[in-house]
């Protein structure tokens, strides 16, 4: 029946049936095999959203999509110029750094390099940067979004593996400083040889206005991972607070957002968050057949002769994760990977915690990387370059982020110190 | 055809919107209540679950008229112009196929579940499942939509009549 399942639903991928859709007809044609009635599929279906933490992938949706729309990427971009533009590369610094404060506010990657990309790449050319260095760093930064907290892809993995959201989003946070600092690290060594311009020092004037232009969206991170921190918020009320917050900034503070606007935006979030939900859903009846026919039993024991090492689990996962990267879309990878992957990291004795930062960043290192890097093609549209160009330029970061990677896979207390502490005070 | 899709389209970015607003404002109402009234809103989660159930399905409808579904197009893309038609005209009348099945199971879900209320708004159990019906008719809907408009032997405008050169 496994081999059946496999074969259904590769065959159904490959002819570009939509993947929620592929996931459901699968469920079906095989719980038809299995002799099961196919009454109880709507339960399933329903019951794979029906969850109070997945509310909060729309909304940390929609206040990335007006915190983008009311221009705040545009004031951050002025701010971090002010702060860091005058050192050696200092628009890519600016783009690291703009893209790492974005982060506390999104959650996710795609919409960070969309919206920062927009005002950066341009700005980076102006200057006499090359449009494919450009792009490059500006993909690389982006992928910080979905580690440091919030991150989309962490609340749903974490609703699908019932591992705390809260201790995921403060798992990403180290992480997350490391990515910032590794690109920061190439992008000084680059700057060395290759002589990149950089911006006259800031008076303390304009450095003062550019900080009250964003003082009011900068305090959004804060409000987030205060409120999580402090056991103030759920994640799902965090992001409810920070699509209000984000509304009134553009609404009554920037004006920069009319309610005629809104409708169009709401629009979009739904419609970007239904395709994930529906493919969520579709898991459901799916991880009923992956359960009834015990697949990660037979995937523990055909793993368990080759290694009982989680050292060696991890770097085999992280193989696989980045060549997966290469072909499939993150959300896919999460919600048909998680079902067969937690009874395995847990039969390996690897934190829950750990392993989901880990497998985040695997997935973010694959939005890079073509033939379906969605960041790669974000900023290639922006930049007008082709694939074959940023690739080349994007080596420096990817072997930067692998780094990370590696350091994290190995070092779990970087992933765990913090939620660990934080969590042991609440 | 035009018109159809058009009704189609504009009740989905209607409904997909306003389903947004409404999970936007239970959460936020379960904030204000817990943190400012300091009373918790014991039908808040319900109602922004509930929300978050028919924005899926009636925004994932929308998502099938504006092609915006997750697909994997490797494979695809390496086929003829006419083999992707072809193909594109078998997996539409598949999907044709699971929402006419997904419709009944639905239906009969919703009929047999209306009799079990939610635990806190005690409300029928059939105002979630429901949207599984509707959304099924509503994908059904583009997905005929699209076997008419994509119909692999209608001439493409402005191509050459067979058996004449380009």
């Amino acid at each position: 029946m496994t081999t059946i399942l496999a074969l259904v639903l590769a065959t159904l991928v490959a002819a570009n049936v939509p993947l929620a859709f592929a996931l459901l007809l699968t469920s079906c044609m095989v719980m038809t095999l299995m002799g099961n009635p196919l009454d109880m599929i709507p339960q399933m279906f329903v019951g794979g959203i029906q969850s109070f933490v997945l509310l909060a992938v729309p909304l940390f949706m929609l206040a990335g999509g007006l915190m983008n729309e009311a221009g705040v990427t545009d004031r951050l971009f002025r701010f971090t110029r002010a702060l860091v533009g005058h050192i050696a590369g200092g628009l890519a610094h600016v783009n690291v750094i703009s893209n790492l404060i974005m982060a506390g506010m999104s959650g996710s990657a795609v919409a960070d390099a969309t919206g920062l990309g927009a005002v950066q790449i341009p700005a980076m050319q102006k200057q006499g940067y090359t449009a494919k260095f450009a792009a490059a760093i500006t993909a690389a930064s982006a992928t910080i979004g979905p580690i440091f907290p919030p991150s989309i892809p962490m609340v749903i993995f974490g609703g699908m593996a019932n591992v705390s959201v809260g201790k995921l989003f403060l798992g990403g946070a180290v992480p997350a400083l490391f990515m910032a600092a590794f690109l920061i690290v190439a992008i000084s060594i680059l700057a060395r040889r290759r002589d990149f311009p950089r911006d006259q020092k800031a008076t303390w004037g304009e450095f003062g206005r550019s900080f009250r232009g964003s003082a009011t969206a900068l305090v959004l991170p804060v409000i987030i991972m205060g409120g999580i921190i402090g056991g103030i918020f759920t994640p799902t009320e965090a992001a409810g607070v920070a699509a209000v917050y984000a509304l009134i900034l553009g609404l009554f503070i920037y004006r920069t957002l009319t309610v005629r606007m809104l409708p169009r935006i709401f629009a979009q979030t739904a419609m970007n968050t239904a395709v994930v939900m529906l493919i969520i859903a579709a898991t459901s009846p799916l991880r009923w057949v992956i359960a009834a026919e015990k697949i990660p039993d037979a995937i523990f024991r055909a793993l368990s002769t080759v290694t009982s090492s989680p050292v060696v689990l991890l770097l085999i996962l992280n193989i696989a994760f980045l060549i997966l990267g290469c072909v499939m879309e993150t959300t896919a990878i999460i919600v048909l990977s998680t079902p067969i992957l937690i009874p395995l990291i847990k039969a390996f004795h690897i934190d829950p915690v750990h392993f989901g930062v880990v497998f985040v960043l695997n997935l973010m290192i694959g939005l890079l990387t073509p033939p379906v890097g969605m960041c790669m093609f974000v900023v290639c549209a922006i930049a007008k370059i082709s694939v074959e160009d940023f690739v080349k330029e994007s080596v420096p970061f990817f072997i930067a982020l692998l780094a990370v990677l590696f350091l994290i896979t190995y070092v779990p207390a970087l992933v765990t110190w913090l939620p660990n502490l934080i969590f042991s005070y609440f | 055809m035009v018109a159809a899709r058009r009704i189609l389209d504009g009740v989905l970015y209607a409904l997909s919107s306003l389903t947004l607003a409404v999970i936007v404002g239970a959460v936020a109402l379960e904030v204000f209540f817990r943190f400012i009234i300091r009373s918790s809103l014991p039908w808040s989660g319900e109602v922004g679950t509930m929300g978050l159930v028919w924005m899926s399905f009636l925004a994932g409808s929308y998502a099938i008229s504006k092609k915006a579904n997750i697909r994997i197009e490797l494979l695809v893309r390496v086929l003829p112009e006419r083999g992707r038609v072809w193909l594109e005209y078998g997996t539409n009348l598949l999907l044709l196929g699971l929402f006419g099945i997904l419709f009944v199971i639905g239906m009969r879900y919703t009929f047999a579940i209306a009799s079990s209320s939610t635990g806190a708004m005690m409300v029928s159990q059939a105002y979630f499942y429901a949207a599984v019906p509707v959304a099924a008719v509503f994908m059904g809907g583009y997905t005929l939509l699209a076997l008419w408009e994509e119909r692999p032997w209608r001439r493409a405008p402005g191509a050459s009549p067979p058996g004449t050169a380009a």
